[in-house]
């Protein structure tokens, strides 16, 4: 039942198998929550390397929310703390929604999030896009 | 081990309890002092009356006798009536003795007074038998009957035995008084080691109040302590925050440009650059909780001053303008980014080299806190082309639109003699 992946792995292990999806897995839509924008970048370029699409980068919490409205998407990377706000309204709005997400945090207390979300698995930054990908979807639909 | 060194506070413990205790002892010696002044004082009031009755019996016994000698002689009755009175008196003297002594006598006491009323009672008879052969009209034999001395000799051990009795009571009387004497000498010494106990215990007092305003400034001294840990706390915090952001920072810009550039020494080159480039950014303060730290003059020039040479100039006009820390890393590496863009396709590409004017104004942002800052990159060269991939997707345009971005900002740009483009942020 416990799916989830080790976060503290180091990021060559992600990197050896980083290449395209594989053929059995859909292009996913995915959504990037990231306020400081190299990680954000990089995140984009990675998601897009293994083949899936960037459906948009958020920076800030109205802005995702905003987002979250109108957009359809497959699954979300939330870093946590966006400019000292929490990102968990918009963590909410997506377990409503049944879209499965992952927290990419470089600070806070990983068992407090991990206590209030069950569903979703928090990753340390920094940790291979594929592997947060890979948890993404290897994760059960929270109901 | 510290628990079991000997504190003050238990030394002024002792020292309090045996204060106390010496002042009991002080209070009970100045209530023995009183007692001993009362037994004096009474022995005093017994022994004047002793020695008042003493000679009321002696002077009433002489008297007596006097009178009995004169009756003798003269026969005449004032005499008579004065024997009387003498005997009348001195019966109610020896009988206010034994009031004075009763149930105080002692046994040598009990044994004077019985002798004296012995004796008296012989004298009485004695002077009574030659008062009776006066009135019978045989004079000659009271007469021979005074001369065969009994009388004088009676008087004489009567005399003896007051004497004996009257020195008693003077003794008891003497013993009274340095008793009392003696009692108040040590009363005065108790009083004395009183009043250095109540100084001792005001020094007592005095060194707990020193302590209580020593401990009042401790106190202070702590609280100052307790905000300036907070205080440090919250710095150290903040500092955590900012490397562990840097780290991720640095570990984008590796993948990043590693991605981007598959040679491996250009990648490490731009990758040193890059790194160094927020190096320079951040070295310019140590901020606290996100205050202004520096200003955007500073920063342009640290970031653009490594790359300048006789041919590559720049120029910077604006006004000031303060910067908080979060502005650094976008800032600082979209500035870095021109600058290397402008060494590979722009301005100071070519050997003629070129300038580059960075400028910028300010206005208040109308919805929400704070401005928004419009800066302008204006490079202007008579030999640079613009380069074939001047593209929208090109990573150098994203990475910059990103960070300003990341600044609710924008970026747009065109090419005429050399890179024209405008920034727009909110500086928070």
């Amino acid at each position: 039942m416990e799916r989830r992946i080790e976060s503290d792995r180091p990021v060559s292990e992600g990197l050896s198998t980083l290449g395209l999806k594989q053929d059995s897995e859909q292009e996913m839509r995915i959504l990037v929550v990231e306020d400081e924008a190299l990680i954000a970048l990089q995140l984009e370029m990675e998601i897009e390397d293994i083949g899936h699409t960037v459906a948009g980068t958020c920076m800030n919490l109205p802005e995702c929310l905003l987002f979250l409205e109108d957009s359809e998407i497959d699954g979300a990377i939330l870093d946590v703390d966006l400019r000292g706000v929490d990102v968990f309204p918009a963590a909410e709005k997506l377990r409503q929604k049944n879209i499965p997400f992952v927290f990419h945090t470089g600070h806070g207390d990983k068992r407090q999030i991990e206590e209030r979300f069950p569903c979703s698995t928090v990753f340390k930054k920094p940790t291979s896009t594929e592997i947060m990908l890979k948890q993404l979807f290897a994760a059960p639909l929270h109901i | 081990m510290g628990s079991q060194r000997l504190k003050p506070i238990h030394a002024l413990l002792v020292i309090v309890v045996a204060i106390a205790m010496l002042l009991v002892w002080g209070a009970k010696g100045t209530v023995d002092a009183f007692k001993a002044d009362e037994g004096s004082q009474a022995q005093t009031n017994q022994t004047s009356n002793t020695v008042k009755y003493i000679r009321q019996v002696q002077i009433s016994l002489v008297d007596s006798e006097t009178a009995q000698r004169g009756f003798v002689i003269t026969a005449d009755m004032d005499y008579f009536e004065a024997y009387y009175d003498g005997v009348r008196r001195y019966r109610s003297a020896i009988e206010n003795l034994n009031l004075v002594l009763e149930g105080i006598k002692t046994r040598a006491q009990v044994e004077l007074i019985f002798n004296i009323e012995r004796l008296s009672e012989e004298k009485i008879a004695e002077m009574s038998r030659s008062v009776d052969l006066v009135r019978q009209g045989r004079r000659d034999e009271a007469s021979a009957l005074i001369e065969q001395g009994d009388g004088k000799m009676l008087m004489s051990d009567i005399r003896g035995n007051l004497d004996a009795l009257y020195n008693l009571d003077r003794g008891a009387l003497e013993e009274a008084l340095a008793e009392s004497y003696e009692t108040q000498e040590n009363s005065f010494r108790r009083l004395i080691a009183m009043g250095i106990g109540v100084l001792l215990l005001l020094s007592c007092i005095i060194y707990l109040f020193v302590r209580a305003i020593s401990l009042d400034q401790t106190l202070d001294l702590l609280d100052e302590v307790n905000a300036e840990r907070q205080r440090s706390d919250l710095l150290s915090k903040e500092l955590n925050h900012r490397v562990k952001n840097l780290f991720a920072v640095i570990t984008s810009i590796v993948r990043l440009t590693g991605r981007n550039e598959k040679k491996t020494d250009i990648a490490v080159g731009k990758i040193t650059d890059r790194i160094l480039a927020l190096s320079r950014a951040h070295s310019l303060t140590v901020s606290e909780e996100n205050k202004d730290v520096t200003d955007l003059e500073t920063l342009v020039r640290t970031l653009l001053t490594p790359y300048e040479t006789p041919s590559r100039h720049f120029k910077i006009i604006g006004p000031h303008l303060e910067l908080s820390q979060n502005t650094l890393t976008p800032l600082g590496l979209l500035l870095h980014e021109l600058a290397t863009n402008a060494l590979k396709y722009g301005a100071w590409s070519t050997e003629k080299g070129g300038s580059i004017d960075v400028s910028w104004d300010t206005k208040a942002d109308e919805s929400q806190e704070g401005s928004i800052v419009t800066l302008f990159w204006n490079e202007s060269s008579n030999s640079a082309l613009q380069p074939t991939d001047f593209t929208e997707t090109g990573f150098g345009f994203r990475m910059m639109t990103m960070s300003m971005r990341q600044l609710d900002g924008d970026i747009q740009r065109e090419w005429n003699d050399g890179l024209n483009l405008t920034a727009q942020f909110r500086k928070g």
